[in-house]
């Protein structure tokens, strides 16, 4: 027998237990990315799709199904200017999403011109569009900015949060969660109600529908057998993905399956973003974890290929606050993991390191390389090429006159730092 | 005597996010809200759906957060279309004009143009028939390149075949193209200056 006290204790624990956001952070990221890819998409016939004079009126679309409720057109003047002012909104938060800068509110622009969008021209959408703004719905609730993110750098530098990521509810990406899975149960649940797919035959169909070809399907696949498999398969799948994926020991097979089925479905349809849309939502179903040990494996397999084992210590110096909380933002770059950082007034740094120049270590941060001491932006600059999010910036950092020119930013900083 | 059971462990204490209880309570309704639409509005169709729907209908369309979930599905299209448009000119010259189709695009742009498809297969459509009109003007305006010379009626056509059933045996190659032999005319629209 299930107490009310036990279903509540349940609630509870399912919506309101503390978690990594790293999952939701990650999502946001490549909701962030998704949207921008789908606005490039869209681009070139922005105003076919959604002008004054487009293929569908705003009048006309007002009485489709799916084609009223909330839509900033209609604050807006009715013309094109408007639709590209909502455009380039939606672009600008969308990649402002991406990169986690006011987290909270660039989700609430993206979903509010995304839908504003889709209502005006109804016609044009499919089931990933309706993923898409949910997902963008709840991500407004979510603390997705919490991690990965630009609204983080700027915690950690205001001295507002320290190292480790904070534990929070994070019951709007269960609610991400349950939608996900819902998706499948409801898709399982459909297709269960078609003889096709119970016969086995449906994908021999689909696999013949000319306007979704793209690339040949394989030999392999032309073959009664294999059709059978491919359609029953799905069914599995997409069940699996609603029902199994809450059972821990299965969840990553089940999304292994689910990956599966949509790189199946990209390879032999043209059906865009679809599955990226999708399977972008399974991070949320990857523990926190697993998401970090997975990680390191990386970096260590990065660290044995390179042959760069042992990590390059840094020195700072820790009773400057200010040094400290930008130790912790460059530590937030330092994905790979390639340093190791000091406070130089720590005794027994100075008793490990007795060529530690301490004077020089109160005016700049040092690096200690294989080929000698590094300090200030020089030693910014040797930093930067470990961090993969530098490296676009590192050519620049190694032009003749930025040396000078970042020197004297450096000191400019070091001499205000108190 | 009977040995005196043993006591309970004590029930290891769910740790939970502080939050003032108003808060909670907010969120509880959020959430309860929220799990109710996204588990009755996919629902496959039903009269038990129908009954269950009412109560979140008008938030659920305002919202945006509509959807379905029956994507090839019950069963998938078991017919190759297409729709092109005959545009007959003002000096009684007529042109065909046809509906992006995916199969005679490259990779990139039909990947590119892949909402063009998602249009012809409304337009395709009956129960689409409300946008027709809209659509026999917007291909006027396109095509309304002469001067002089403007479209005065569009006639929009279908056409279609049926997929043939599986073959005996086991395998089934796919053809490489197939013919479209059934056709209909669905709409005819005289063109009106103020549609170009």
């Amino acid at each position: 027998m299930i107490s009310i006290s036990g279903i509540k204790g349940a609630w509870n624990r399912f919506f309101f237990e503390p978690e990594s956001p790293l999952p939701v952070a990650i999502y946001r990221c490549l909701t962030g990315l998704i949207m921008l890819a789908n606005n490039l998409l869209v681009y070139p016939d922005l105003f076919n799709f959604y002008g004054q004079r487009g293929i569908v009126t705003p009048s006309t679309a007002v009485n489709l199904s799916g084609g009223t409720g909330l839509n900033l057109f209609q604050f807006l003047p009715k013309s094109d200017g408007s639709l590209i002012f909502i455009f380039a909104l939606s672009s600008l938060a969308a990649f402002t999403l991406a990169i986690g800068l006011w987290s909270r509110i660039s989700a609430l622009v993206v979903f509010l011109t995304f839908v504003s969008i889709d209502h005006r021209n109804p016609i044009l959408l499919n089931s990933g569009d309706s993923f898409l703004r949910i997902g963008l719905f709840f991500l407004i609730f979510s603390n997705a900015g919490d991690a990965f993110s630009v609204d983080r750098l700027i915690r950690l530098a205001r001295g507002k949060e320290f190292g480790t990521l904070p534990m929070k509810a994070q019951w709007a990406m269960r609610l991400i969660q349950l939608q996900l899975a819902f998706v499948y149960l409801y898709a399982f649940a459909w297709k269960a109600m078609g003889p096709m797919w119970l016969a086995g035959t449906a994908v021999y169909y689909t696999a013949r529908l000319q306007e979704f070809w793209r690339f040949p399907v394989p030999y392999i696949f032309e073959h009664m057998w294999t059709i059978k498999l491919w359609a029953w398969s799905t069914l599995v799948i997409e069940f699996s993905l609603g029902v199994l994926i809450w059972v821990k020991e299965l969840r990553y097979v089940v999304l292994l399956g689910g990956v599966l089925l949509h790189a199946g479905i990209d390879y032999s349809m043209n059906i865009p973003l679809f599955g990226f849309i999708m399977v972008s939502a399974y991070i949320t179903f990857v523990d926190a974890r697993d998401l970090h040990l997975g990680w390191e494996r990386v970096v260590n397999g990065f660290k044995a290929r390179s042959g760069k084992l042992a990590p390059v210590p840094v020195f700072y110096d820790g009773k400057c606050s200010f040094c400290v909380r930008s130790i912790r933002i460059v530590k937030s770059f330092d994905v790979l993991h390639r340093f190791v950082y000091h406070d130089m007034h720590s005794p027994k740094v100075q008793a490990e390191y007795k060529d530690l120049d301490l004077n020089r270590g109160l005016k700049e941060m040092l690096v200690k390389t294989n080929k000698g001491w590094l300090g200030g932006f020089s030693a910014f600059r040797y930093m930067a090429g470990s961090f993969p999010l530098f490296w676009l910036l590192v050519p620049f950092l190694h032009l003749p006159f930025m040396r000078t020119a970042g020197d004297k930013v450096y000191n400019r900083i070091a001499e205000r730092r108190y | 005597m009977p040995e005196a059971r043993p006591k309970q462990a004590a029930k290891p204490q769910i740790q939970t996010q502080k939050m003032p209880s108003w808060k909670r309570g907010l969120i509880n309704a959020f959430i309860l809200v929220h799990l109710y639409i996204i588990a009755v509005w996919g629902l496959p169709s039903s009269s038990f759906r129908s009954r269950l729907v009412p109560p979140v209908q008008k938030y659920v369309i305002w919202s945006g957060l509509w959807h379905s979930w029956d994507m090839f599905s019950p069963d998938p299209l078991s017919i190759n279309f297409n729709v092109e448009a005959q545009i007959t000119y003002r000096d009684g010259s007529t042109k065909m004009w046809e509906f992006p189709r995916m199969e005679k695009l490259g990779i990139w742009e039909r990947y590119r143009k892949e909402r063009w498809r998602k249009w012809r297969e409304r337009v395709r459509q009956d129960s689409f028939s409300g946008i027709w009109n809209d659509t026999v003007k917007w291909i006027a305006r396109q095509n309304n390149t002469q001067p002089g010379n403007p479209p005065t009626q569009i006639t929009l056509i279908r056409y279609w075949n049926q997929i043939p059933a599986p073959a005996k045996g086991d395998y089934q190659p796919i053809p490489k193209e197939y013919n479209l032999k059934f056709s209909y005319r669905f709409k005819t629209y005289d063109v009106k200056q103020e549609d170009l």
